[in-house]
């Protein structure tokens, strides 16, 4: 490859060689575990960028994978153009797409330790989507009373409330399930309360 | 397949090594192309319902699983070229390039299996 210079091209197989064992345990971790397999669902992706030894793997596997492959295309960009103007296009579109697509696996990856920092409640009366806090906030100013009104095939998650509102929530009979995870003490209450659930 | 000058005559069978670059090259540049759609499919994951339903359509289909074996046949081809091809500029005699991509090619093979029988299985 010409005028790619020493750096680029050395640089170039040492992403090759992170590669080998960044792809390695990709693929034993996510795609060799069976296609029906639960390694790459939602639940198990979030629970292992709750990590941050993971967190620090795929920043690294999706820095060395854009260098790799972008600094790829260029080389053979730079054997088959010859002119120069073309070629300085070429490679501000290659840097710009990769930059664009690392911004991207950045914001993902961001995106997730911020839902994993705030998780998200959903509720399927209204189809109102937002963080605990937002809730809080809308249950404070009395714009938002999720149960009220629920249908009994939906379900609400998440559900932040006081005592009191969740009191007269796990008792009304349009709730039919009831799952909890936190204290034995909440948790035997609620059992106390919602003994018909 | 003309080599050489332009306008010689000399005609050759493509060998080994034109065909290792060929599949160094196409599988690279697919792979390249393919970060964009793995990333805009990741993008779902702030939507689990969203994201579970796409996921959805790769499990239950067996075409998918197909190309998901595709997708490890082409990583495998790219990354035992590469070795090859870093081998070769590291010191390794020319007169073994062919030796060491039917190397290359059994072990991309085996792997292939293994690895294609994990991710097909329900």
């Amino acid at each position: 490859m010409r005028n790619l210079g020493a750096t680029g091209f050395f640089l170039e197989r040492a992403s090759a060689i992170l590669l080998v064992f960044l792809l390695a345990a990709h693929f034993i971790v996510i795609h060799f575990q069976g296609a029906g397999e639960d390694a790459w669902s939602h639940g198990a992706i979030f629970l292992r960028l709750s990590s941050p030894l993971w967190l620090v793997f795929y920043i690294i596997f999706l820095s060395v994978l854009l260098y790799h492959g972008f600094y790829g295309l260029w080389g053979i960009a730079v054997e088959y153009v010859r002119r120069v103007s073309l070629l300085a296009a070429i490679r501000a579109c290659l840097v710009a797409v990769s930059l664009a697509l690392w911004a991207s696996g950045i914001f993902i990856l961001a995106n997730s330790q911020m839902l994993l920092a705030n998780p998200p409640a959903l509720c399927y009366k209204c189809h109102a989507r937002g963080s605990i806090p937002s809730y809080r906030a809308m249950r404070f100013f009395g714009l938002h009373r999720p149960w009220q009104g629920a249908q009994t095939e939906r379900a609400l998650e998440n559900f932040p409330a006081s005592g009191k509102d969740v009191e007269s929530a796990v008792t009304d009979p349009r709730l039919k399930v009831l799952s909890f995870t936190g204290s034995a003490t909440v948790g035997w209450g609620l059992k106390r309360l919602a003994c018909d659930k | 397949m003309r080599y050489g000058q332009k306008g010689a005559q000399v005609r050759r069978r493509p060998g080994t090594g034109f065909l290792a670059f060929i599949l160094h090259r196409g599988s690279g540049i697919i792979l390249a192309f393919f970060i964009l759609p793995h990333l805009y499919m990741l993008y779902f994951l702030k939507d689990p319902a969203r994201y579970e339903a796409i996921r959805g359509v790769f499990i239950n289909r067996m075409a998918v699983r197909l190309a998901g074996a595709g997708l490890l046949a082409l990583v495998l081809a790219h990354g035992l070229n590469g070795a090859r091809v870093m081998l070769l500029e590291a010191g390794a005699p020319s007169r073994l390039q062919k030796a060491l991509f039917v190397t290359a090619l059994i072990i991309g093979l085996l792997l292939l299996a293994a690895g294609a029988r994990l991710m097909i299985a329900a």
